[in-house]
């Protein structure tokens, strides 16, 4: 007896030692690496149509202080879920136990962010705090959910410094429920078995080394292997659904919102009252969103069903704030009592846009849809500045699941083109005898170049957006004298700012002997390379088209003569297209600069095409005007 | 028991109700200053504290003993939409179980606006008041007022209860926002002392301290029209800059007994020297004997010894990035398990050499962002971390050992503040904590093409801190990333990096990475225009604004050599190149010296070297500083010019 106990308890010991110990990690694992998954095991049981289990298993090396991340684990958990056995383990590099979690050590606390009033997120929270590298932690927790809609992305190399020795995935579904899922990026082919009316899927990544992360591509693409699962019917504690199509879930969303946009008969006669001058819908809805803006705020509170219920628009009324959902429901209500039907749409704003071929409720945002007879005019309801009809690239180009009383619908949000996203500038430099000068600048954005205009301009003011303004400026050294800025009235489809600054700059031109030199582009120069490589991976993509342009006019002080001025240069490629030109014209320099690149997708062979482009670019902007002393 | 506590709570609210009307004068929401556009005094704010009103007083019960209640009102006027935020309220709770607890009460808030020139109100609702924890002890409420919209006023106003009377909170007269009134108010039994310290103080409009033996101490103080705090780079923390009122317990009648606290310096080094986290730990290092025997045996003079002392707990100690100035466990649990906070680990190494025989001692401080010590008005709580000293010879060497980086006589970047306290029965006393200069040497050495071509090796010797530094970043992304990532033109090609003393931390780091450029300078006619540090020398002024208010505080005084070293293309010669400047900051607190050499027919040297002597500059002096890096970039700007022959 004695012996079986001892036998008992050495037995995980021995095991561990064997497994976890850091010498068995091979080595092409270790290169680059900051942390090596030893084990991961993700499991995902579908036990009812509102009930799973969702559990993790995962034995991480830490190399060194890089993958400190790694030592710690948050489970989250809301009002929807709970969570079940989470345990961890310390081990030493030699694989041998030296601690294990305790209860006070898991923190359990709200994980409602810092801009957030209320939401019922919490987590728990645990991390070896332990700094002798390499060591190993082993992290196991279960989570029971009762909201079906979201089946795990199984993502399992989530950054560039991680290894993997051995990670596995498995989906156990009731057959009738069946499972949707999209593997991607080389992720073995799934493994299927079916047991009394349950279906297993099962993938596997083993030995994956360092991925080395590409820029100017799409996240999905470059996130290493991964398989993406998503339900077909679903509950949220007693609100059933279907997520097979986008039809259906567009549906479930509008049925959780339904009658909620009712207004009280105050505020419907304050809304008749305001549109009652407007006989055009569009003027009604412009005059009824700029109420909004007036009357109301953003404030996050997540509150009824998982956060995917709206608040009444009857409480936002009396509040005077809401959230994205809670503010597009009620400005949906004011157009209702207008006679003007719309349809509040979900989006992934700021962020990467959803799958359109695989239906998933991934979104993290509510905007209002307004259908009119000549064009569709998107709200962004939580705005206090925002133009009507105008996304920037917040909510701009990408897709939208509209929520109609017929399902949903998937649509595009508009894209904003090259011509669009402008940057125009005229600028006059008066220089001086010693190379200093004083600059007047006129600068025009438009569309998502003024987007941080827009956004500073609204939310700074005197000193503080001054400031803003000279920490945007990469001159080497100058003064902001004097600036205006002065935005389009609201309204505009494509909104812009003008800014007007005058400034002196100290040596615009530089002194050698009797020469001077005049940089002719000096106020947007381009001075991004990016780094060449050898073995490019992925598509090149150029998210956002834009056309800078600028007409420099320099008065060059009498006491100096012409000697040389750059080379026109004319770039034109299937990236974009760029040209500058400096001419003298009587007692000034007039140089005149246009670069236009749209949005694009290219093949990965391309890059190296790209980078050139970019190379030439800023050569031909570092050029410089030679003029001699008389 | 229950029902008891029930009562005294309700009384006590009654009372404190009653109390806090009387406490402040304050006036109405006026049409004329929710009509208000914008702050006369700051153009820029966009909202403005019109009144805040805090206060504490300390009573005590039987149950509880002291404890603190503290009262907030606070009015605000919301001038731009980018204020809305303003109106949500987040206070935090420390809770660690009965008796140490802080809980807040009688949240009450209004939101006044006009309406056609009248004014309504709205109060906060019960149901946007939402309480979270937070943290292992912390929990937060949030609140949020209706209605906010431009030109409107909020005001609220919370109890705090608190059970905390030893380290009270600050009270500020300053934000981010400008302050139009703050007044705060003091009750204290007679029972209690306390000193009430100002910092940045500024001329008060009430300044009221009455002092009797059967109410105690009342205090009133008040200021007005506080400008907005404006973040600025090279600073310690915010609160150094800011007007508040700090607090620190002296004395207090503890069953009827007088209980000093700290009122000297004496006071503060007797505390720490008798306490067990602290002075105590320093006699629990007999275990170190053998490792002290073994260095003895192995080095001779005492400063081999203390030098390998430091690397032994450098290297065998890992620090878990606490700051604290006492220990939480025993020197020998901390030793064995190999991490540590800062205050173990230096009295380990302070411990360590004693056993030795050596003299050394540790050394107490308060952290850049924990704010300046103040030694006209002794308090030990404005520390909040521990180095140490050793003896050698005559000299004074400082002790961190708890980054691996740093070699001996260097403390981390957080410790540069200058002053430290000695933490022993003879020897308390002011340290001053000697910054080291941190020094990069950069030398760029190529051979020009007539094409345009260029082909060198750039290489940076760094010592001091910036070495650490560097080794940290050549840790995290191996060299020949790290080699690339330094170049600072964009177009240069990075060939292979090879670093030399990576691991040798009492020498400089050296890195050397080949460079290659397509195209690094201008041909025109028979003539070639070459900036000489193609893009690697200084070419921004960090100062950017025309002002300052704060010192520019550096934490080191620094030293920035660039050398190239430059063959130009056969066939040509050198026509003009920039002429040798020296510039000086007023009283040689900095400067900077340009040298150009033509060697032979075909090398051209340039050495340039910046000095800053000072960690600090005072605002006055900022103007110049301004000044000398513009004319530096000035003269980085100057251009080589070559002729054919």
């Amino acid at each position: 007896m004695r012996r079986l106990l001892c036998w008992l308890i050495l037995l995980p010991l021995g095991l561990s030692a064997q497994n976890y110990a850091v010498q068995t990690i091979p080595s092409e694992l270790k290169n680059e690496a900051s942390a090596v998954i030893r084990l991961q095991e993700e499991s995902f049981e579908v036990l009812t149509v509102g009930e799973a289990v969702h559990r993790i298993h995962t034995v991480v090396t830490i190399l060194n202080e890089e993958g400190e991340k790694y030592a710690s684990e948050e489970v989250h958990y809301s009002k929807l879920s709970r969570v079940k056995n989470f345990e961890g383990k310390l081990y030493d590099a030699n694989g041998r136990e030296i601690k294990r979690l305790k209860k006070p050590d898991i923190l359990d606390i709200s994980s409602n962010s810092d801009y957030s009033l209320y939401d019922d997120h919490k987590v728990k929270r645990a991390d070896f705090k332990y700094a002798n590298y390499p060591f190993t932690v082993e992290f196991d927790y279960e989570l029971v959910t009762y909201n079906t809609l979201f089946y795990p992305y199984w993502i399992p190399q989530s950054d560039e410094e991680l290894a993997i020795e051995n990670a596995v995935f498995t989906v156990k579904v009731p057959i009738a429920l069946g499972l949707r899922y999209r593997e991607m990026n080389g992720v073995g082919a799934v493994q299927k078995s079916e047991r009394e009316a349950i279906q297993t899927y099962q993938w596997q990544v083993k030995n994956l080394k360092t991925r080395e992360e590409e820029p100017y591509t799409d996240v999905y693409a470059s996130c290493g292997p991964a398989v993406l699962t998503a339900p077909n019917q679903f509950d949220m504690k007693g609100n059933k659904g279907s997520a097979a199509s986008w039809k259906e879930l567009g549906q479930f969303f509008y049925d959780l919102n339904v009658n909620r946009d009712e207004l009280p008969e105050s505020a419907r006669a304050n809304v008749l009252k305001l549109v009652a001058t407007e006989k055009e819908p569009l003027q009604k809805v412009k005059k009824l969103y700029q109420y909004l803006q007036q009357s109301t705020r953003y404030v996050s509170i997540q509150l009824g069903v998982g956060g995917w219920q709206s608040i009444p628009a009857t409480t936002v009324v009396e509040k005077g704030y809401g959230d994205c959902k809670a503010l597009s429901n009620y400005m949906k209500a004011m157009l209702k009592v207008a006679g003007i039907t719309s349809y509040t749409a979900s989006v992934s704003a700021n962020a990467r846009d959803i799958i359109p071929e695989f239906t998933s409720a991934r979104f993290n945002h509510e905007i209002l849809c307004v259908p009119l007879l000549k064009d569709t005019l998107w709200l962004e309801c939580t705005s206090q500045h925002a133009s009507p009809g105008y996304m920037g690239s917040f909510t701009g180009n990408r897709h939208a699941l509209l929520e109609t009383p017929m399902g949903g619908v998937l649509v595009k949000t508009p894209a904003y083109q090259q011509a669009e996203n402008g940057q125009h500038r005229i600028i006059e430099v008066f220089l001086d005898k010693e190379g200093n000068a004083t600059t007047h600048m006129l600068t025009n954005y438009s569309g998502i170049q003024q987007d941080d205009y827009r956004a500073a301009t609204e939310s700074m003011a005197g000193e503080t957006l001054k400031r803003w303004k000279i920490r945007q400026m990469r001159l080497a050294s100058f003064d902001l004298n004097d600036f205006t800025f002065e935005a389009s009235r609201p309204g505009q489809t494509i909104p812009s700012i003008a800014e007007k600054l005058k400034l002196t700059v100290r040596k615009s031109a530089t002194m050698s002997g009797n020469r001077m030199f005049l940089t002719v582009n000096q106020f947007t120069p381009w001075t991004h390379i990016p780094k060449s490589s050898a073995e490019r991976q992925h598509e090149v993509i150029w998210p956002i088209g834009f056309t800078d342009a600028d007409t420099v006019t320099y008065h060059i002080p009498e006491s100096y003569a012409l000697e040389a001025l750059p080379e026109p240069v004319k770039l034109e490629t299937e990236f974009g297209t760029y040209t500058a030109q400096a001419i003298k014209k009587g007692e000034t320099i007039v140089y005149t600069r246009k670069l236009e690149m749209s949005s694009f997708r290219k093949p990965a062979k391309e890059y190296a095409r790209f980078v050139d482009f970019c190379k030439k670019i800023a050569r031909a902007d570092r050029s410089q005007a030679v003029f001699v002393k008389q | 028991m229950k029902r008891f506590s029930v009562w005294a709570t309700v009384l006590f609210c009654m009372v404190s109700s009653v109390a806090s009307a009387q406490r402040f004068k304050i006036s109405k929401v006026s049409v004329a200053d929710l009509a208000a556009q914008a702050y006369p005094l700051d153009s820029s704010a966009e909202a403005v504290v019109l009144g805040d009103y805090g206060s504490v007083e300390i009573t005590d019960n039987d149950i509880k003993g002291y404890y603190a209640i503290h009262r907030r009102i606070c009015r605000i006027k919301i001038l731009k939409k980018s204020a809305y935020d303003r109106a949500t309220i987040a206070v935090r709770q420390y809770r660690r179980g009965a008796n140490h607890e802080e809980v807040i009460r009688s949240i009450k808030g209004t939101t006044y606006w006009l309406d056609k020139g009248e004014i309504k109100t709205e109060d906060l609702s019960r149901l946007a008041i939402f309480t979270t924890k937070t943290d292992k002890n912390f929990y937060e409420t949030k609140f949020t007022l209706p209605h906010v919209q431009e030109g409107c006023i909020i005001e609220y106003e919370y109890d705090l209860h608190s059970d905390f009377i030893f380290q009270l909170p600050d009270w500020q007269f300053q934000s981010d926002i400008p302050i139009k009134y703050s007044e705060y108010y003091a009750s204290f039994p007679p029972k209690l002392g306390y000193r009430a310290v100002f910092q940045n103080p500024v001329e008060l409009v009430i300044k009221d301290y009455n002092e009797t033996v059967n109410a105690g101490t009342i205090m009133r103080y008040a200021v007005k029209d506080l400008p907005a705090l404006r973040a600025e780079p090279y600073i310690t923390t915010m609160s150094d800059y800011m007007t508040r009122l700090r607090f620190e317990l002296v004395e207090a009648v503890v069953d009827g007994r007088v209980k000093r606290f700290t009122q000297s310096w004496p006071d503060v080094d007797k505390s720490l020297i008798d306490d067990d986290q602290v002075g105590s730990y320093l006699r629990k290092t007999s275990f170190l004997k053998e490792a002290a025997k073994t260095i003895n045996s192995k080095y001779k003079d005492t400063l081999s010894r203390v030098t390998e002392a430091h690397r032994f707990i450098r290297t065998s100690m890992n620090w878990n990035g606490m700051a604290t100035y006492w220990s939480n466990s025993s020197p020998k649990t901390i030793f064995e398990q190999k991490t540590g906070n800062s205050a173990e680990i230096n009295m380990l190494l302070v411990g360590l050499i004693r056993e030795m025989g050596l003299e050394a001692y540790p050394v107490i401080l308060s952290t850049r962002s924990n704010g300046a010590v103040f030694m006209e008005i002794p308090m030990v709580s404005y520390f909040n971390d521990m180095v140490g000293v050793a003896m050698i010879g005559n000299k004074e060497v400082l002790l961190d050992a708890t980054d691996s980086y740093l070699p001996m006589g260097l403390l981390p970047e957080r410790c540069l503040t200058r002053i430290g306290r000695i933490v022993d029965a003879r020897k308390a006393n002011w340290i001053y904590l000697k910054p080291t200069i941190n020094r990069q040497v950069k030398t760029l050495e190529y051979e020009m093409e007539e094409s345009g071509a260029i082909k060198g090796t750039l290489s940076w010797n760094w010592t001091g801190e910036l070495a650490a530094s560097h080794r940290k970043g050549i840790q995290k992304s191996g060299i020949q990333k790290y080699g690339k990532e330094l170049i600072k033109q964009p177009a240069a090609e990075a060939g292979e990096s090879k670093v030399e003393f990576a691991d040798v931390v009492e020498k400089p780091l050296i890195l050397t990475t080949k460079v290659y450029y397509e195209d690094a300078f201008n041909k025109i006619g028979d003539r070639i225009y070459l900036s000489p540090a193609l893009g690697e020398a200084l070419s921004v002024n960090q100062f950017k604004y025309e002002k300052r208010l704060y010192p520019v505080d550096f934490g080191n005084p620094s030293e920035e050599v660039f050398m190239a070293n430059i063959k130009i293309p056969k066939g040509y010669v050198v026509e003009n190149s920039p002429a040798t400047q020296v510039l000086l900051l007023p009283d040689d607190g900095g400067r900077f010296t340009y040298q150009a050499q033509v060697q032979g027919d075909d090398v051209i040297n340039i050495v340039t070297r910046l000095q800053l002597k000072k960690p600090v500059y005072s605002s006055e002096e900022y103007p110049y500083l301004k000044k000398l890096m513009d004319m530096v970039i000035a003269k980085n700007s100057e251009q080589i010019i070559l002729k054919k022959k």
